[in-house]
C-alpha cells in the first residue's frame, strides 16, 4: 500500500514535471500555432538560412519578431536564401501566430519582399491568394 | 571566448554544415546513435552494479561494455561538437545547453571517479551503488536537457 502510494506520488510529480516542460516546447511543428492566418509587416534585421532552422528576425514597431521559416531544404527549394533580401528592408510574412499573445512569435507559409513571393510551406500557401 | 565562439562559426566545417541538407542530418544521426550505445551501455553496468543480473560477473559486464562506452561517449561528443559548431553563439548562450555541458561533465566525472577508485570490484559496497544510481540518473538528464536544447533561446 505504502509503495503503491509511492509510486503513484513520483507519477505525480512526473506528470508534473513534463507539463511544466510544455510551454517551452513551442518550437517545432504547428503544435504552438493559431489556426488563423496572421500577417506581419516589419523591417528585416536578422537572417538565417541554414541547419537546424531557418529564421528571420523582423523590427515591428520596435517589437523583435521571431519568424520561423520552414525545414532548409524547404525554405532553398522555394527560392528563399539570404540573398533573396537585405538587412533593413521591408519584408511581410503570411503565416501563423504563437498560440501565446505576449509572444511575439510566428511561424511562416510564406515571405513577401517587394513584389516577390516565396512560399516555403507550398501545401499550406495555397489556401492564401495567389500572388 | 568571444572569439573562439566567432572562429568556430567561421570554420569551413561550421559553413559546409550550416548549409548542407544532408550532412547535417548525418552528424544529428551519427551523435543520436552514439548517445544510444553510450546510455544503454553505461545504465546497464550500473543495473548490474545495483544487482540486476547477478548470473552475469559483474566484471565481465564492465569488461565487455566499458569499451563500447568509452567509443560511443568520443563518437558523440565529436559529432556533438560539430553540431555546436554550426551555431556556436546561440548554444554558448542557451542556459539548456550549458546545463548539459555540465550534467555531461558529472557524469563523465562520476564514471572516472568509479573507475579510477575500482568500486566495482566491491560490488556490494554502498559506494558502487550510490555511484551506480547516480550515474543512471546523470545520463538520463544529459540526454533530457539534450533533447529540450531545441525548444529554448
Amino acid at each position: 500500500m505504502q509503495q503503491a502510494r509511492r509510486k503513484l506520488l513520483s507519477l505525480l510529480a512526473a506528470t508534473a514535471l513534463a507539463a511544466a516542460c510544455v510551454p517551452a516546447l513551442a518550437h517545432h511543428g504547428w503544435s504552438w500555432t493559431g489556426e488563423e492566418f496572421f500577417e506581419l509587416t516589419g523591417t528585416l534585421t536578422d537572417i538565417y538560412v541554414g541547419n537546424p532552422h531557418a529564421t528571420l528576425e523582423l523590427d515591428v514597431d520596435g517589437v523583435v519578431w521571431r519568424v520561423e521559416l520552414a525545414p532548409l531544404n524547404q525554405t532553398l527549394n522555394a527560392g528563399f536564401d539570404e540573398t533573396a533580401v537585405a538587412l533593413g528592408a521591408e519584408v511581410t510574412v503570411i503565416g501563423h501566430r504563437s498560440l501565446d499573445p505576449n509572444e511575439p512569435r510566428m511561424k511562416a507559409v510564406r515571405v513577401i519582399v517587394g513584389d516577390k513571393t516565396y512560399d516555403v510551406y507550398p501545401d499550406r500557401a495555397v489556401e492564401l491568394p495567389s500572388p | 571566448m568571444a572569439d573562439l565562439i566567432g572562429g568556430l562559426e567561421a570554420w569551413s566545417v561550421a559553413e559546409f554544415l550550416r548549409r548542407s541538407v544532408w550532412a547535417y542530418p548525418l552528424v544529428n544521426w551519427l551523435h543520436i546513435i552514439a548517445i544510444g550505445f553510450l546510455i544503454t551501455s553505461a545504465i546497464l553496468m550500473d543495473l548490474r552494479i545495483l544487482g540486476l543480473g547477478r548470473g552475469i560477473d559483474a566484471s565481465v559486464v564492465v569488461r565487455h561494455l566499458r569499451p563500447v562506452a568509452a567509443i560511443a561517449l568520443v563518437v558523440a561528443i565529436a559529432a556533438g561538437f560539430l553540431l555546436f559548431a554550426v551555431k556556436a553563439g546561440d548554444y554558448a548562450r542557451n542556459p539548456v545547453f550549458l546545463t548539459k555541458m555540465g550534467l555531461l561533465a558529472l557524469a563523465i566525472l562520476n564514471a572516472a571517479l568509479f573507475t579510477s577508485f575500482r568500486a566495482h570490484r566491491d560490488r556490494h559496497s554502498a559506494g558502487a551503488r550510490a555511484m551506480a544510481a547516480f550515474s543512471i540518473l546523470l545520463w538520463l538528464s544529459v540526454a533530457l536537457a539534450g533533447r529540450l536544447i531545441a525548444y529554448v533561446e
